[in-house]
This record gives structure tokens, sequence and C-alpha cells, in this order.
């Protein structure tokens, strides 16, 4: 039962309400090494506070103040849903005020002259032992296997100790192959050692004033006291581990994130301390620490993310476009270009595409992202062709997440055909490794844009996992090998080899071969004695903003 | 003057006040405190004004923290007052020149003897 552990440590907070200064600092004095104290000196006051504030657990009301007095707060407190529910004891000298104060909702009552201050302390705890009682018969707080919290009660608790001023650790701990030795040891042996490791939790929590919980399996979390050592808890429940099964190799691994931000929810703290646990999948440490250095990591994600909409609609992502050449001919000619995607944030400046296009294909936001600049490209493309080159193509960026949007390919056909342009206009690039992933059904979808004269890049050759066999069967048109081998041009001499290889392959599957990154003379010399087809990368022109893309099509025209 | 022989000197009662304020720095504190407290200003003027509003509201104030401080004498004679011009609302005009009387005495008495702690 959750009564085990420490919950009495806990400082809860208290609201006195009084206008007098001197009554409140006596309530105060008596009351700060117990509560955590926080003071209003008129009513009006006192709903700010309870407005604002979180976790007040009771209000020591005065009733005869000036303007707004505590009946009036009594009132509203009353209306409100959300502070409705804060016990309130009123402080009054005025025996006859008690009825009407209790038919507004107060708890109970401390006279003036105030008692004794351990007759006040008890009238208090008494009243906050009811309210959370009150709590604990709504809501089911304990996890029926260990007796220990459960995830909404260790939060709703774990919240409140973090109002204390201290430093706090949150650990993270589970069974190492605990699913598997669920399946092994059945049912009520693996149960055994979950309770098992329940109760040392209990104790070690109770210890560091904290509180411990079984969220669901083998996930327990402990909220303590910040401490330095965690060898010693490890140990602890590893030998109650091993007594309890000696020939299975079953040891905890636990995620400590010490010193948490207390400005997070638990729940992010504990995500933050499970992480740490999963970094050491290897199991060859017991304990993984959360690397603080990552909540500026996350912060700058959440930021990124919030700050999308908004980037959209203000149109801070600019299309830049690397020109690609055909080097076919004596010299190289323009063909077309890349259209590269920066996010141009009021704020953080340049964000580099590393930073956001992993995040947006993880949370999704990419296809909203891969549509916009579609829209752009083809609106551009227009300009370009109706001014400069009929010929000129532009390829676009497309995300796996892109081809399972429902009738994707209705919506790329009307955005092209509303700017007036044909299919072969616009080139999808598609990565390798989507291909990969998503196998038969991206190739579906891929057949039906192809089959109706879309071409279909494949990008990032040679970084996915696609065996010489598969590939034969992919629906793409050109074959875009990767920059990382011309970055390895002169270092590595078997990079020449692999790009040899692959310009011969692409030969062999007939379709076109574009280099990226090209950055010299001599990587453009070797790669057109190969026979590649087009090149892309600093030694001919850097990816260019729209105004100068203009530039540099009037001058190629 | 030590703490104890300014309530025997003023009538209040240290013990009482010890308990509840737990230590004798706390008691002295809240004392000077009380000096700057607006309460007994406020009394005599509402009476002055026939505000009784005022007076109740000051001296039911002043009965609080006199309370709170043991200092009897003035917890009595506030509450004396505070009962009186309990009905304001009620109240055209109320004689309370003895009890104004007993209050200024008690209250100079306190004050003066506040300013001799040690």
């Amino acid at each position: 039962m959750y009564k085990n552990q420490n919950l009495l440590n806990i400082k809860r907070r208290i609201l006195i309400v009084d206008d007098e200064l001197i009554n409140r600092t006596i309530l105060a004095e008596m009351l700060k090494d117990t509560y955590e104290i926080l003071t209003a000196s008129n009513g009006e006051e006192a709903l700010e506070i309870l407005n604002k504030e979180e976790y007040i657990t009771i209000v020591i009301l005065d009733l005869l103040m000036p303007k707004v007095d505590g009946f009036e707060v009594l009132k509203r407190k009353k209306a409100n849903i959300n502070i409705k529910d804060i016990p309130v004891i009123v402080s009054t000298s005025e025996k006859e005020l008690e009825v009407k104060s209790l038919k507004l909702g107060a708890s109970d009552f401390i006279k003036k002259p105030y008692d004794d201050v351990e007759v006040i302390k008890a009238r208090i705890a008494k009243l906050i032992d009811l309210y959370e009682s009150k709590i604990v018969v709504n809501k089911t707080r304990e996890d029926e296997l260990t007796g220990l919290l459960n995830a909404e009660a260790f939060n709703l608790y774990g919240e409140g100790i973090l109002l204390n001023s201290k430093k706090h650790d949150l650990i993270a701990i589970r069974l190492t192959n605990f699913i598997f030795l669920h399946d092994y040891l059945g049912s009520e042996k693996s149960n055994t050692i979950l309770k098992n490791i329940a109760k040392e939790l209990v104790k070690f929590a109770n210890k560091n004033n904290g509180i411990a919980c079984r969220s669901h399996d083998d996930y327990f979390y402990v909220l303590i006291d910040h401490i330095s050592n965690y060898e010693n808890i490890v140990e602890v429940l590893n030998n109650e581990l091993s007594l309890l099964h000696e020939r299975i190799n079953l040891k905890v691994k636990i995620g400590v994130y010490q010193n948490v931000d207390k400005s997070s929810e638990i729940n992010v703290l504990c995500d933050r301390a499970m992480s740490a646990v999963d970094s050491n999948d290897d199991q060859t440490q017991d304990i993984g620490f959360y690397d603080t250095k990552s909540i500026e990591q996350n912060i700058y994600i959440e930021k990124l993310i919030s700050d999308f909409d908004n980037a959209i609609k203000n149109e801070e992502f600019i299309i830049y476009y690397q020109p690609k050449f055909n080097i076919e001919g004596d010299k190289p000619k323009l063909e077309g270009a890349e259209a590269l995607v920066r996010w141009i944030h009021p704020e953080l400046g340049f964000i580099s595409p590393g930073d956001f296009i992993p995040l947006f294909e993880k949370n999704g936001l990419i296809k909203k992202l891969d549509t916009y600049v579609l829209q752009k490209v083809c609106k551009d493309l227009k300009f370009f062709k109706e001014n400069y080159s009929k010929t000129l193509q532009i390829s676009v960026n497309f995300s796996r997440n892109d081809f399972f949007v429902l009738e994707i390919k209705k919506k790329v056909d009307s955005i092209l055909a509303k700017n007036n342009l044909e299919h072969k206009d616009i080139h999808l690039e598609v990565t390798e490794s989507a291909y990969t992933r998503d196998g038969e059904q991206l190739i579906g979808i891929l057949n039906s844009f192809r089959n109706d004269n879309y071409l279909i890049e494949m990008d990032d050759f040679g970084t996915g996992y696609s065996t010489l066999n598969a590939i034969t069967d992919l629906p793409f048109d050109y074959l875009k090998l990767d920059m990382i081998f011309m970055r390895k041009f002169d270092s590595n001499k078997n990079s020449r080899k692999v790009i040899k290889f692959i310009i011969n392959l692409s030969k062999i599957l007939k379709v076109k071969t574009v280099a990226e990154g090209v950055e010299t003379k001599e990587q453009c010399d070797f790669l057109k004695s190969l026979g590649c087809n087009l090149i892309q990368g600093y030694y001919l022109s850097k990816p260019l903003k729209y105004d100068d893309f203009i530039l540099l099509l009037e001058k190629e025209s | 003057m030590t703490l104890q022989e300014f309530y025997v000197l003023i009538g209040g009662n240290y013990q009482e006040a010890l308990g509840r304020l737990m230590n004798e720095q706390l008691i002295t504190r809240m004392l000077v405190m009380f000096k700057q407290s607006n309460s007994y200003g406020d009394i005599v003027s509402g009476y002055e004004e026939k505000d009784y509003k005022k007076v109740f509201e000051a001296s039911h104030s002043l009965k609080g923290v006199a309370g709170n401080l043991s200092l009897t004498p003035l917890f009595s004679i506030s509450s004396a007052i505070c009962e009186k011009v309990r009905n304001y609302e009620n109240l055209e005009e109320v004689d309370l020149e003895k009890e104004m009387e007993e209050l200024n005495f008690s209250y100079v008495n306190i004050i003066s003897k506040i300013d001799q702690l040690g």
C-alpha cells in the first residue's frame, strides 16, 4: 500500500490569507517547518494566487478583510471548477460566522487568538489527510500487484515533491530480459520477482524522502532527493534477484536523471530516465545517466515543431536550387536543378535541414512541408520555363511518408496542372532507404507515377542496403551517387572503384547517373571519363537562391 | 527591560505569547511590527468622524493582533469596542468615551514600553 511510503515527508503548500501582517507572520512562522507557505494580504490577491499557483493543499482564510472579504473568496472559489476542491480553514474570532462559512464551503476553523501551535498543526494535518483520502477513494492510486503507487498517483505526488526547493533525481528501473523470463518462469514466479523489487524500492525511496511506482510490466520509477551513489541500490536489487533465482542471470538496469528539470512534467522526466536505461542496451553497465545536455536539444526540437505552422504561413522555408549540369558534351550544360529547402527562422536564424528534415519525417510534418515545397517549385518552374529554358527539369525530394497520403498522385498531378507543367518536368527524388523500408507498397505507388511519365530519381544511392538483385526490380530513371563517395575521392582509393561500379551498374540498368557533391575538376573529369551523365556540386555551382538561379539561367540561355 | 518584565508591566500574558509564538525573538519582532499597525489610529479617527464601520473593522483587526500577541488589556478593550459598534449599519451615535480613554491608556502604555525592550 502506498501508505508505506513517506508521503508525509512531502511538504504541502498552504496559502495564508489575512489582512494583518502580524497574524500572517505568526501563522507562517508556526507552520513553515512543516509546510511551504504562501501568503496573501487580501481576498483578491488570494484568488489570484489560487488561480495561478498549483498544488495548494489548504487555504487558511481570514473572514473580515477590507474590499474582497473571506466570504467573497469562498463564494468565488466555489464557483471556479479549478480551485473549488481546495479545502479552506477559516480563521476567525467570530463564532457566529462559522455556520455561514460552512455553507459557503469552509471545511474547518481555527480560532483567533491562535491556539497552541500543535493544535493548529493537528487540525491542518487531519484536514489534509481527509482531503487526500478522498482523492484516493476517487481514484485508485495503487499498483495492484506490488502495492507501489501507480503512474497517476506517482505523477500527482511527484509534482508535490518537486515543489520542494531541494534537488531531486528520477530513477527508472527495469529488469534485463524480463519478457523472456516471464514466459520462461511463468507469471507466478515473475510476479514474485516484481514484488521483491518493489519492496526494496520502497525502502530505498523512504530512505531518500521519495516515492516509488510501477507503471506496467517491469517498468519501475523512483523519485528521491538527489544522491550521488547509485551502486548500492543496484547491488541490493541484484542481490535480491540472485537469491530468488540463482541459476538465472537476472539483473536490473537503471537509468538515472539527476537534478531533474523541475519545469517539466513528471512523465517527461520518467521518459528521460527510461531513455538512460535504454542507452545501456548492450548491458555492459548497470547504470545509465541521462545526459542533461539533451534537455536543451529537446527544447530546441519542441520549438522547431511548435514554430512549424507559422514558418509555413510566413514563408520562412526558402527554396534553393542546386543546379545540375549535363557533362556528356564538351562543355557542361545546365539541364535542371534539385530543389533544396532551407529554414530561415526569425529568432534562430539559419536552421540546417539536417536538424528539421529528420525531425519532421519522424512526426509526419514532412508531408505538409513537401507539399509546400512542391507548390513553390512548380510556380517557380512555370516562370523559368516561360522566360528562360523550356527543357528545364527540377527534382523535388519526396519523403517516404508522402507516398502514403491518400491519392498522393492526384494531388501532385493537380499541383503540376495548375502551373501548366508536364509530368516529366518534375523529378521525384526518393531515398534508397525508403525503397528498402517499404518495399512493394512503395514500388506500386512509384510505378503509378512512372507509368504516367513522371521521372524518378533514386537519391543517396550507395548508403542504403539494396542488394544488387533487388535493385533491378526498382522503378527509377536516375541514380544519384551519394556525395559521400566524392568526399572520400582523394583519401580512399576504393571510393573510385565504387563510383566506377555504380556508374557501370546504372548503364546496365539503363538509367542515368547523377553525381552529387562534385567539388573539383579532377572529380568532374573522372566522372566524365566513366560516362556519368550529370553532376551537381560546388565545382560548377553552389545551391542558388531564386534570384541567383535566374541569373544563371540568363547566362546559360 | 526583558520581555517577561514587559508583559508584567503591561498586564499581558508572557507564557501564552511564548506558547503561541514559540520564541522570544519572534515575539519581539512582532511587537516592533505592531508599532507600525494602523488599527489604533483608525479607531480614533473613525470615532471622531462617527464612521462606525471604520471603528468596527479597525477594532476587529486590533483585537486579532492584540490577542495573538497576548497583549491582554488591549485585547479586552478592542473587543469591547468591536462589540459596541458591531451593528454599525444601524448606529447613529455611540458613546465610546470611557472605552476610548482605556484604549488610549493601554495603547500608549504598550507602545512606550516596546521602545524600552532590550
